[in-house]
């Protein structure tokens, strides 16, 4: 939210200063004129009063305190804080105590202790680092105690019913105090136009103004409740202080609020429009893949028919040459065969089930058992976890990385481990071989389709194997990758997250939000 | 049950002359002597079978061999007229196509289809599948007569 919301119009804070002011003059012509004699003893209504502004003291202590640290723009909170804890203290304690000599120095205390914190906002920041505010309350409690326990070394407040030069000291300076303050606050309004400087300058003159009323007044007068007013009035900008933060906090999360649910919206469009994005591309890739293949087969087959029917007419280059375009078309089909299965991965999102991968790795072992056999690969296999897994695909990723192992052997007697481990709530799964290996430097680029580090006539295959693998790995949310060195065989690694909600429209498998985050995950982790 | 020596018709309904011209070719080399007529779409198709218009006299073909990818009828749907004809349904179909699809196979099987065979581009290959074919449905298979 911006400081701009703090930077509001001066005017309701002016018509309450002008309010106050008239109200307070108008209260003193009254005194001044008819109602001099006047004295209005109410205990009950003082201690009332005084508990009230008390209880906001503490109250607007403990907000600021705690806005100190996580508001930028506030930099007086700690003074203002430490003022009101004095204060809330000393005038509880003088709200507390009947009508005395401790009851007057309760109050002066707690004017100049007021002042004497609050004028701290003179000093810059960095000199006033140290404020504690515990320090504060400790000593404040202390001079409570100590006022309670040895009332009669306390200095004399009253004398003859009217207040002591002591008392006058105690109030005026305190109230001078507020006053500088209330400048220095003023001072720094005019150039951050911060709406909070310039309620704190007007409580912090309201305050100095009460102390100045002091000076004229009498116990039970009408100057004296008049200035108790004051000091009331500014309690009470303090809770509209309070009550104006809390209105800025809803309104910072009510905007928050609506920015997620827009940026949600944005995002949910987003999937909508990648889902048919996706969709689009595997229907044109599977229409492509497809009806290139008619073609492909009228030159193949045509080519080989010409070869048996007139090949005997060709010389030895003709029919050389007629071996090489078959051979090119038998490649192309292969080429569009394994495109059309990679489109085909996920086209519809994994159907998720819970799944027994040994026995689907079993599957695949008894159903490549001639492979394996003619290589006379061993198998080791470590116990394999039920989780959630598109069955046809880990058969079709277990296939694949098993029949690279065969592949790509080495003249030592073929060796194959498939091991899985958890961690981190995901399972992490390994299928090592001690074949020929990988250059390191091809690790990445091997998951890409039809990346091939062989020349055709030593290994066969087109090089969709591994990034089959990859788009599988990728759609169920975990990441494949190869350890491996030049003649020390591979071991291809990949997880698997072991819980999962189910996708939120299992039925159509679509892409979902969770599912587009998770893919990201991964996509961002290798 | 096919006759030794009784001529055997096979109905090809396949609308690429590419297609047409390789299976003649391959079943040219059969020992089994085979008519074979060819429809170019799924509507020929049909008339053909139901002996409608230009083809009243035609004779009841033995074995259907259906490729999907047709023009105005598609194979899919001439496959399920035919099974769902009386007097049609015990022909068998041997559906011929280029594709590999699962959702084509089973979408074949579950409209009856006898069975489903990828042509393949290797032409031994196709050489092979013929002989088979005509091993397997005309001579080990005993069809329907009449």
């Amino acid at each position: 939210m911006g400081a701009e919301e703090k930077r509001v119009s001066t005017t309701p804070v002016l018509a309450m200063t002008a309010a106050i002011v008239m109200g307070t003059t108008l209260l003193l012509a009254m005194k001044v004129t008819f109602l001099t004699g006047w004295r209005g003893s109410n205990e009950p209504l003082h201690a009332f009063i005084e508990g009230v502004g008390a209880f906001i003291a503490v109250c607007l202590a403990s907000l600021l305190l705690h806005l100190d640290s996580r508001d930028p723009e506030a930099r007086h909170n700690r003074p203002i804080a430490g003022a009101f804890i004095a204060m809330g203290l000393l005038d509880a304690a003088h709200a507390a105590t009947g009508v005395g000599n401790t009851f007057v120095w309760f109050h002066s205390a707690a004017t100049l202790a007021g002042g004497a914190l609050v004028s701290l906002v003179w000093i810059p920041r960095r000199g006033r680092k140290g404020l504690g505010v515990w320090p504060i309350a400790i000593a404040c409690t202390g001079v409570v105690v100590g006022s309670v326990l040895y009332g009669d070394r306390l200095p004399a407040m009253v004398q003859d019913g009217e207040f002591t030069t002591a008392a006058r000291v105690l109030n005026l300076g305190g109230g001078g105090l507020f006053f500088a303050a209330a400048a220095r606050l003023l001072l720094d309004y005019r150039t951050t136009r911060h709406h909070d400087d310039l309620l704190f300058a007007l409580l912090c003159g309201l305050f100095g103004g009460a102390g100045a009323l002091f000076e004229g007044s009498q116990l039970w007068d009408l100057t004296w409740w008049t200035w108790h007013l004051v000091r009331l009035f500014a309690y009470g900008i303090g809770l509209s202080f309070v009550v104006l933060h809390v209105r800025r906090e809803e309104t910072k999360l009510r905007r928050s609020n609506a920015a997620l649910a827009r940026a949600r919206r944005v995002l949910e469009k987003t999937v909508t429009d990648l889902e048919r994005s996706n969709r689009e591309l595997e229907q044109f890739a599977y229409v492509a893949s497809h009806d290139l293949q008619e073609p492909l087969r009228m030159v193949g087959s045509f080519t080989q028919l010409l070869d048996q029917r007139y090949g005997d007419r060709l010389d030895d280059d003709g029919r050389e040459f007629i071996t090489y375009a078959v051979e090119g078309a038998h490649r192309m089909q292969e080429l569009i065969q394994s495109l059309l299965h990679y489109s085909r991965v996920g086209s519809r999102g994994p159907q998720l089930a819970q799944t027994h991968c040994q026995a689907v790795l079993d599957g695949v072992l008894s159903h490549q058992r001639a492979a394996i056999e003619e290589s006379g690969a061993t198998l080791t296999v470590g116990p394999l976890p039920e989780l959630l897994a598109d069955v046809t695909q880990l058969g079709h990723l277990f296939q694949h990385l098993i029949l690279n192992a065969i592949k790509f052997r080495s003249d030592r007697p073929l060796a194959i481990e498939v091991s899985a481990a958890e961690e981190d709530g995901e399972w992490h799964f390994a299928v090592r071989d001690n074949g020929i290996g990988i250059d390191p430097q091809y690790a990445e680029r091997i998951f890409t389709l039809f990346q091939r580090l062989h020349p055709r006539d030593r290994y066969p295959g087109t090089g969709i194997g591994l990034a089959v693998c990859k788009k599988i790995v990728q759609q169920h949310g975990g990441r494949i990758w190869v350890e491996s060195q030049p003649g020390h065989g591979a071991t291809f690694h990949f997880t698997l997250p072991g819980h999962r909600e189910p996708a939120a429209d299992e039925e159509s498998g679509s892409l979902t939000l969770a599912m587009v985050m998770r893919n990201g995950r991964a996509l961002g982790r290798r | 049950m096919a006759h030794p020596g009784k001529r055997i018709h096979i109905l090809l309904v396949e609308d690429n002359p590419g297609d047409i011209r390789l299976t003649r070719e391959a079943f040219s080399q059969t020992r089994t002597p085979i008519d074979l007529r060819v429809a170019t779409d799924g509507v020929e198709a049909l008339d053909f079978l139901r002996g409608a218009g230009q083809f009243r006299s035609a004779p009841r073909p033995d074995l259907i061999l259906l490729d999907l990818n047709l023009p105005r009828k598609n194979g899919r749907e001439v496959l399920a007229e035919i099974k769902q004809d009386q007097t049609l349904r015990r022909i068998p179909v041997v559906v011929l196509t280029t594709s590999t699809a699962e959702e084509d196979i089973l979408g074949a099987y579950d409209l009856h289809a006898n069975s489903y065979i990828t042509k393949p581009v290797d032409l031994g290959q196709f050489d092979e599948i013929v002989q088979t074919i005509e091993r397997f449905w005309l001579s080990i298979a005993r069809l329907p007569s009449g």
